[in-house]
């Protein structure tokens, strides 16, 4: 996997916002000197390498009306660590899942996001998967305020300046 | 679901966009041709979404490792009247993209992307230190078994689907 210099202005750029017009990929091409061709071959390509998740849409979920979030991790034995995140990570209110290591003083292994119209449907979420694999040794952790939200900055310093608006600190939306 | 002045077709596009834009010269003309709705539409919706805040950003995400990155998620005790502080100044690092109060003793949670090991072992540390005292944990990922965050807001019922 080679990353160049133009690959590295690219994701610097692409972690901000496309330009909302006709031809964004020649807007983009613009601005990092290069060809409308070259950037859609470049994306397409880190994409297929799998550097890339995806483009397109980051929603700001509770004013969209998903309004309940809760982190829940529960103590798994290693052993059946996949057969419960692969039944964990089927599950539509889920949309992180990840094995993580324990630390002495936090037991928990297993870790869901959970996201769903309300807190108690969370909870409920969350009971039914420590209920069907009996880990009942198990949190659930709402989030009570959002205090930061932003995406990673890749690769910032090779376009210097970076100004979209999404790499602010969001305090303002307290208690949800 | 009206929600911030988002009719039907906007719930319909704004489902759309998330689960990825065609990469082609007239991405919103494609998307366009799937939903039938004039290019010039879907562009001046999705302006529309964005200013009005239920799109956060139109952009990519990337995979962390690939890119030399390290990440983890941390959690601390914090004393209640000590939290907002805290926060703000683990809010200053760059590196942090998420950071919540959650319930329970463990009442800071956030998550770190980095662009080393040592930068992130260092922004830690900065926090450790800042929090005095406070009892700090990172669990590091082992694996991954979902990653999609992408919701359904056409359907209100059954809810929504998180993994369409």
């Amino acid at each position: 996997l080679r990353i160049d210099g133009l690959d590295k202005r690219l994701i610097a750029r692409l972690c901000g916002d496309l330009p909302l017009e006709e031809r964004p990929f020649r807007a983009l091409a613009e601005e990092l000197g290069s060809t409308e061709d070259e950037v859609i071959g470049r994306i397409r390509r880190l994409e297929r390498d799998g550097v890339m998740r995806r483009l397109g849409a980051i929603v700001r979920h509770r004013e969209a009306g998903i309004a309940g979030n809760a982190m829940a991790a529960w103590v798994v034995p290693d052993e059946r660590a996949d057969e419960i995140g692969e039944h964990v990570a089927s599950l539509d209110e889920v949309t992180h899942c990840y094995l993580r290591e324990a630390a002495p003083e936090w037991p928990y292994t297993l870790y869901a996001m959970i996201h769903a119209r309300s807190e108690e449907r969370c909870r409920e979420v969350a009971r039914a998967i420590a209920e069907r694999f009996g880990v009942t040794d198990y949190v659930v952790l709402a989030s009570r305020r959002e205090f930061t939200k932003r995406s990673v900055e890749y690769f910032s310093e090779s376009i210097g300046e970076q100004t979209d608006d999404d790499s602010e600190t969001d305090s303002a939306h307290p208690g949800r | 679901m009206d929600t911030h002045g988002m009719d039907k077709h906007d719930a319909t596009l704004l489902t759309r966009v998330q689960s990825g834009l065609p990469v082609e010269r007239r991405p919103f003309r494609r998307v366009g041709e799937e939903l039938g709705m004039p290019e010039r539409e879907v562009v001046e919706r999705l302006r529309r979404l964005k200013a009005s805040g239920l799109i956060r950003r139109m952009g990519a995400t990337f995979e962390p490792g690939p890119l030399g990155y390290v990440s983890t998620l941390a959690g601390m005790q914090v004393p209640a009247e000590r939290l907002e502080a805290l926060a703000a100044f683990v809010g200053r690092f760059p590196e942090v993209t998420h950071s919540y109060e959650r319930d329970g003793a463990w009442n800071l949670w956030f998550t770190l992307t980095a662009a080393s090991a040592g930068r992130l072992e260092a922004v830690l540390e900065a926090i450790r230190a800042e929090g005095r005292g406070c009892r700090l944990v990172s669990v590091p990922t082992r694996k991954r078994y979902k990653l999609r965050v992408e919701f359904d807001l056409v359907h209100e019922e059954p809810g929504f689907r998180a993994d369409r």
